[in-house]
């Protein structure tokens, strides 16, 4: 039994045996969305670590540096911008004004019904296309490291989250995405300080290498692509500082935490370890081409990764530290994947619970029981159709997903609640206004643009050429909302009260 | 209790930061890919000779330096802040109280 498969039942032991820890821990709705509230400052940093930090931050980062070098680098820059906007605009609000879902905070001011609906329809259309990215992410990871077919890959996994949120709600997760985040990051260094030993420990030599031996030469110790499609970098970058601020299952980590004091400690934590890691992956990055270049069991004459391109920082790891590493690393992409597809079922399964039932179905007067039986019935519906879905795309290219994800948060879940929090001229009407049409011209957009229309329809040229459509998509959601709430005639609400301070 | 008017110079005062944190970062970014944009050979540059270390990985690690470094600081501006002011309520009275509803 080789070490990989054997660290992969730990995994799932280990896990599993914190999902009933957990479950004796879940008594009420109150513990299922925000585990009580119970959440420490430095626990929820972790928390948003391992719910941020994907395999993809992981894997798909490192490939990018493999592939582009600096240019994936770049990626890795504006995802770090990402979480210090939140806490700027937006943790401490939500903190203070927020109960389970970001909806509870837009809806403070304006008329509950349709902002439930708009809010719980923008947060499952961006849970949903993150989720299927993921899960269909999954199966290929798991089949290419695990080998297990496809399907049965993602079966594991949907049946595995499904378990996590279903018995152990917000409790279990946060502590399967603390594991998660403790092992990244200790994998994570641990790679990069082998890497750079072998270099002894001069960035510059271990750059060196790599610029000789890359197909592109020294050219991928600077931006290359941002000068030909000058547009397209300034969206992207647009997208990666703001969407954080919109994705839902990052907002509801705020409200795990006792206070605002406790959510500034989150992000301080949760930044600082994002950021460390964000800054080591140029290390995994520029090392996995140093040191697998004249590797014929990583790398083919042609730069092709044997077992694709996401098998960079594999093969990096079993290089540098054997087969021990290895198997650890594989575990720990199989524990990433886990943990963010158990926060976006979670975030999913909130909106229609608490969202849709409680509040605009029941009118704010569910049975608490039963919203928590709705909660159960929702996770387990919502890790069905993510599984179905994920099977569905199997062997698509799902990249530009995670991409599509953040731009539909920055143009109508971060637009929205940024006005709600601070505007009080917001009216009902500007928000779904803004919101909807954020959401809609960003899907819209994104499908006649490059990623969608080309890489996946196949067709010659690009209907639009921006990509992604943040660029136009987010101003027009916040142009709209205020547009459409001035000339409503719905009275003027009441200001932001002060004590959202 | 926070008085209505030590609430809002608190909570106008820390909008400020906010927006003025967020401002300085989006600047810093902005011109990292302005520059990646328009000027990228000069980013290509190495900082010294001999050495492959290029001013856009210096530029790179600046920005999320940078991002560390706000975020430590807006928090800790907001919590000295806030401790010049006596014990908050909970925060679920004060939802409670501010909607006026059951939740």
């Amino acid at each position: 039994m080789n070490i990989a498969v054997l660290s992969f039942i730990a995994i799932v032991l280990l896990t599993l045996a914190i999902t009933g820890w957990a479950a004796s821990r879940t008594k009420g709705v109150k513990d299922f969305y925000t585990a009580g509230g119970r959440i420490s400052g430095f626990q929820n940093g972790l928390a948003l670590t391992g719910d941020a930090l994907s395999a993809g931050a992981f894997l798909g980062l490192t490939a990018l540096i493999f592939t582009s070098g600096f240019d994936g680098f770049a990626y890795a820059v504006g995802y770090s911008t990402g979480m210090p906007i939140v806490i700027f605009l937006l943790a401490e609000p939500l903190r203070r004004l927020g109960k389970y879902t970001f909806s509870d905070v837009v809806c403070i001011n304006l008329e509950e019904r349709p902002i439930r609906i708009f809010g719980a329809i923008a947060s499952l259309v961006v849970v949903t296309i993150y989720l299927v990215a993921q899960m269909a992410g999954a199966g290929s990871l798991i089949h290419i490291i695990f080998g297990l077919d496809f399907h049965v890959s993602i079966m594991i996994v949907g049946a595995l989250m499904i378990c996590y949120v279903l018995f152990g709600g917000m409790v279990a997760t946060t502590w399967v995405q603390i594991v998660k985040a403790c092992l990244m990051l200790a994998s994570g260094a641990t790679i990069a300080l082998l890497c750079l030993s072998a270099f002894h420990f001069d960035f510059s030599a271990m750059l060196s290498k790599a610029q000789a031996v890359h197909p592109e030469g020294s050219a991928i110790l600077g931006p290359v692509k941002a000068a030909s499609s000058p547009f397209s970098t300034l969206s992207l970058g647009l997208a990666l500082m703001f969407g954080s601020a919109g994705l839902p299952h990052i907002l509801m980590r705020f409200f795990t935490v006792p206070d605002a004091r406790a959510a500034r400690t989150s992000v301080v934590w949760g930044n600082a370890f994002m950021s460390g890691f964000y800054a080591l992956v140029s290390v995994l990055g520029f090392g996995a081409i140093a040191m697998l270049a004249n590797d014929p069991s990583a790398v083919a004459p042609d730069w092709s990764v044997i077992g694709g391109v996401n098998m960079a920082a594999v093969h990096l790891s079993r290089v540098v530290g054997g087969d021990l590493m290895l198997g650890f690393i594989s575990a720990v992409a199989f524990a990433a994947i886990l943990a963010v597809v158990a926060g976006l079922t979670l975030a999913g399964a909130s909106a229609i619970s608490h969202d849709l039932y409680a509040r605009f179905m029941k009118n704010g007067h569910a049975d608490e029981r039963q919203e928590l039986r709705v909660s159960r019935i929702a996770t387990v519906g919502l890790g069905l159709a993510a599984m179905i879905l994920g099977m569905a795309f199997q062997g698509q290219n799902v990249a530009y997903m995670i991409s599509l994800a953040f731009a539909v948060a920055c143009s109508s879940t971060f637009p929205v609640l940024l006005l709600a929090i601070y505007w009080p001229r917001l009216t009902t009407r500007g928000a779904v206004a803004g919101g909807s049409l954020g959401l809609a011209s960003a899907i819209v957009l994104t499908v006649l643009g490059p990623s969608v229309w080309v890489n996946v329809l196949e067709h010659g040229a690009p209907i639009v050429a921006l990509d992604p459509p943040t660029l136009i998509t987010m101003p027009l959601a916040f142009m709209t909302c205020w547009l459409v709430s001035r000339w409503d005639s719905e009275a003027v609400s009441q200001p932001v009260p002060s004590e959202a301070f | 209790m926070k008085t209505k008017a030590e609430h809002q110079a608190q909570s106008g005062a820390q909008l400020r930061l906010g927006l003025c944190c967020t401002a300085v970062l989006a600047t810093a970014y902005g011109a990292f890919l302005l520059l990646s944009a328009c000027a990228p050979r000069v980013l290509a540059t190495p900082m010294a000779a001999g050495s492959e270390m290029t001013w856009a990985f210096a530029f790179g690690f600046a920005v999320i330096a940078l991002g560390v470094f706000l975020t430590w600081l807006y928090a800790f501006v907001a919590n000295q802040r806030e401790r010049k002011v006596r014990q908050p309520e909970s925060a679920e009275t004060r939802h409670d109280a501010v909607i006026g509803r059951t939740p």
